[in-house]
């Protein structure tokens, strides 16, 4: 008897014991889904929000608003004719072929005007390949003078 | 076996099998009513589990959800994607917005309620309110996409019936800036107009991506405002600008004026949702004098010195051609541009002849609609047959009607380097561009390119464009004044459609630039002219020097005497070169 007791109670606890350790283990696991859930939910609620803020951004960055702004608070304008120079002396435009300027007429083929390289001073600035030395010199010298 | 007395039977000890037996069946009972009882166990544990502790990890989410809206709606549409100017700036986005539905069943006082309601959101009235909330059934819309502020002010009704659904909801946050252009969804999300609509599948379809378009938004706003500023000083009806790259043919900048808001588009008026730019066709007048020259100088090949008789105006039929400030003398190819004469025009295009002439203009994709990337685009109107007359007025553009933007288009191809130009929306990959690049079709020379160049220069120089000279970025254009076709036959000389086409810089021209107003009235300060030199081209002026700071592009500093347009002053026979010519404004 008392050794039936004995394996019984001993069965009786281990079957508890792993019980119990299972449920543990499912609970957590559980738990961590959970979690795993709120975190996603939480993830796409702020890429959400900054959707919301990058509309907002653009739309605070427009530029009829940015123009009253700095008008009403810089005293900022729109350039006028004549006040965009170069400042320094270019050098000369490509001249136009020899051939077109001393005969007017000519139904002989004319050299093409094909585009020759942009004059220095016309390209946009953030094009440094289209500048030559000369004009980079200068601008190095004079501190990045260009508007 | 002995018999055992009665009263000692039951407690005898059971001893050998009997006993064995017994023992076994207890065993057996008690280890079967422990495993039930471990069941027990285990079933009331899982209860508490399921119910208590479940019940608390669930609870917050739940009540998140209820607030948020997207327990109703777990599974959430594809976003459609945003439309991005070619620096990456938004015009176009979709964010969820809570939309207010009711479920009738559950309303106790629709009259409360509904007085509520329209108190809270504006552009309710109660009467409708009420009518929704009594009607029969368990589900109807009150009102759609509501602000964060209104959606909390429902919520404190504390009303049941009243719930929300998320819904996405199309925002712009350029507003009218480039609302032609980008066009505009109905509430489902549904393109209707513009880009939104010509690329609807795309938008809506499962790539995230941005759909690029090659607008720069600061640009527009500056074509806008200057636009916006003739339309007002003029009195005009409205209006349309472009900046397009002639290189790659993409659109920098596109308005047409008057525009609306792209989030009520449903109640902008037909003139303000119409697109002067691209669906627009106008008689345009004397900027098609570039294509008549070009085709005079490509087929001929005459020398830049040909004279025309420009004496007296031309008459075939019962039609006359005059011009408008007529110089009464021969006139030089120059001269004939310069002047804007519409008599040497019509003689320059009867020298072409009908058919090459209907020939080039076709070639220059005038006869046939525009291929940009929207729905909204304009047939050309031309004549059909085209007799020897039709050839005069096509000279100087008149019986032929087109959009403003096949117009740059055209222009754009002869200046650029001879070679047709197609406008593009859509700003595509440099690498797949260069792969993919479509064979490039000759309209003119390099010769005459740089002919036409040398003609348009000096339109600036000396002649109706003065007032569009930038110094320092090469300006070259044309001037166009246009009467419009009047109610009875004949034309409206009250009714003008002004218009100035300008190119930069003249050398290697990048750029063109395009403004155009419609009806306007001269004033006191333009001497009652309205005409393209006073009206579009000083536009034109300020948007190439806004376009120049917004850019980077740094201005050159060419000598008069290298200038492109010096060769030809040697053609201007009585140089005026003294005598402010935009006063004139000959067109």
């Amino acid at each position: 008897m008392k050794r039936l007791r004995i394996s019984v109670v001993i069965s009786i606890i281990a079957a508890i014991a792993i019980g119990t350790a299972l449920f543990r283990i499912s609970q957590r696991v559980q738990s961590a889904e959970s979690d795993l859930h709120q975190l996603t939910e939480a993830v796409t609620r702020e890429r959400q929000t900054i959707r919301v803020l990058k509309a907002e951004w653009d739309y605070l960055n427009r530029p009829d608003r940015l123009e009253n702004l700095a008008r009403t608070h810089l005293g900022m304008v729109s350039p006028e004719n004549g006040q965009i120079g170069s400042g320094y002396p270019q050098p000369p435009a490509a001249p136009e072929p020899e051939a077109v300027r001393a005969q007017p007429v000519s139904l002989a083929p004319a050299p093409p005007s094909v585009k020759p390289a942009p004059p220095a001073g016309l390209s946009p600035v953030r094009e440094k390949g289209g500048r030559d030395f000369r004009t980079l010199i200068d601008e190095l010298d004079s501190g990045k003078g260009s508007p | 076996m002995t018999a055992l007395p009665l009263h000692l039977r039951g407690k005898e000890r059971i001893s050998g099998t009997r006993r064995s037996a017994l023992e076994t069946a207890r065993g057996r009972m008690v280890f079967v009513s422990a495993i039930f009882a471990l069941l027990y166990v285990m079933i009331a544990a899982r209860l508490v589990d399921l119910t208590i502790i479940q019940g608390e990890l669930r609870g917050n989410e739940r009540g998140a959800s209820i607030i948020s809206g997207s327990g109703e709606n777990p599974e959430r549409s594809q976003n459609r994607a945003d439309i991005v100017d070619r620096n990456g700036v938004l015009l176009a986005t979709s964010l969820e917005t809570p939309s207010l539905y009711a479920d009738p069943a559950l309303i106790r006082e629709p009259e409360k309620t509904a007085a509520a309601l329209v108190e809270i959101i504006p552009g309710l009235t109660y009467g409708d309110v009420l009518q929704k909330l009594q009607h029969k059934g368990r589900f109807i819309w009150i009102k759609r996409n509501l602000t964060p502020q209104e959606q909390y002010a429902v919520l404190t009704l504390g009303e049941p019936g009243l719930e929300f659904r998320n819904e996405m909801r199309r925002i712009y946050p350029q507003g009218p800036l480039a609302a032609h252009m980008v066009g505009f969804t109905d509430v489902d999300g549904h393109g209707l107009a513009g880009v939104e609509r010509s690329f609807d599948g795309l938008l809506n379809g499962s790539d995230d991506e941005p759909l690029r378009v090659t607008l720069d938004i600061r640009i527009q706003h500056a074509v806008r405002r200057e636009l916006m500023q003739a339309i007002a000083d003029f009195s005009a009806k409205g209006g349309a600008g472009v900046v397009m790259d002639i290189e790659t043919g993409e659109i920098l900048a596109a308005v047409s004026l008057p525009d609306f808001d792209p989030h009520d588009a449903g109640n902008a008026g037909k003139d303000m949702l119409f697109n002067r730019l691209t669906l627009g066709v106008y008689e345009m007048g004397s900027t098609f004098k570039i294509f008549s020259t070009a085709a005079l100088l490509e087929t001929l090949g005459l020398p830049m010195g040909t004279a025309f008789d420009a004496r007296e105006p031309i008459k075939r039929g019962r039609f006359t051609i005059s011009d408008f400030h007529p110089e009464k003398r021969d006139l030089t190819i120059p001269e004939v541009f310069m002047y804007s004469s519409n008599i040497g025009a019509a003689l320059m295009g009867e020298k072409v002849g009908t058919k090459v002439l209907r020939g080039f203009y076709e070639d220059l994709g005038l006869l046939s609609p525009s291929s940009l990337e929207i729905e909204e685009i304009g047939k050309p109107l031309y004549p059909q047959p085209w007799r020897d007359i039709n050839t005069l007025t096509a000279s100087y553009g008149h019986g032929i009607a087109v959009s403003p933007l096949q117009l740059v288009a055209a222009a754009g191809g002869i200046i650029g380097d001879g070679t047709l130009v197609h406008p593009t929306l859509i700003l595509h990959d440099r690498d797949s561009e260069k792969s993919q690049k479509s064979p490039e079709v000759r309209i003119v020379s390099p010769q005459t390119a740089h002919r036409m160049r040398q003609l348009l220069r000096l339109v600036v120089t000396n002649g109706t464009g003065k007032s569009a000279d930038v110094p320092g970025y090469s300006m070259g254009g044309k001037t166009g004044t246009a009467e419009q076709p009047g109610a009875k036959g004949g034309y409206d000389e009250k009714r003008l459609i002004s218009s100035f086409i300008g190119f930069f810089p003249m050398e290697a021209p990048r750029y063109a630039v395009f403004a155009m107003v419609d009806e306007p009235k001269g004033t006191k300060s333009s001497f009652g002219y309205a005409t393209g030199a006073w009206v579009a081209a000083p536009a034109v002026g300020s948007i190439v020097l806004n376009m120049a700071s917004i850019m980077g592009i740094s201005p050159g500093s060419t000598p008069p005497e290298q200038d492109m347009a010096a060769g030809l002053k040697q053609y201007l026979r009585n140089n005026k070169e003294g005598k402010n010519l935009a006063s004139f404004s000959s067109e």
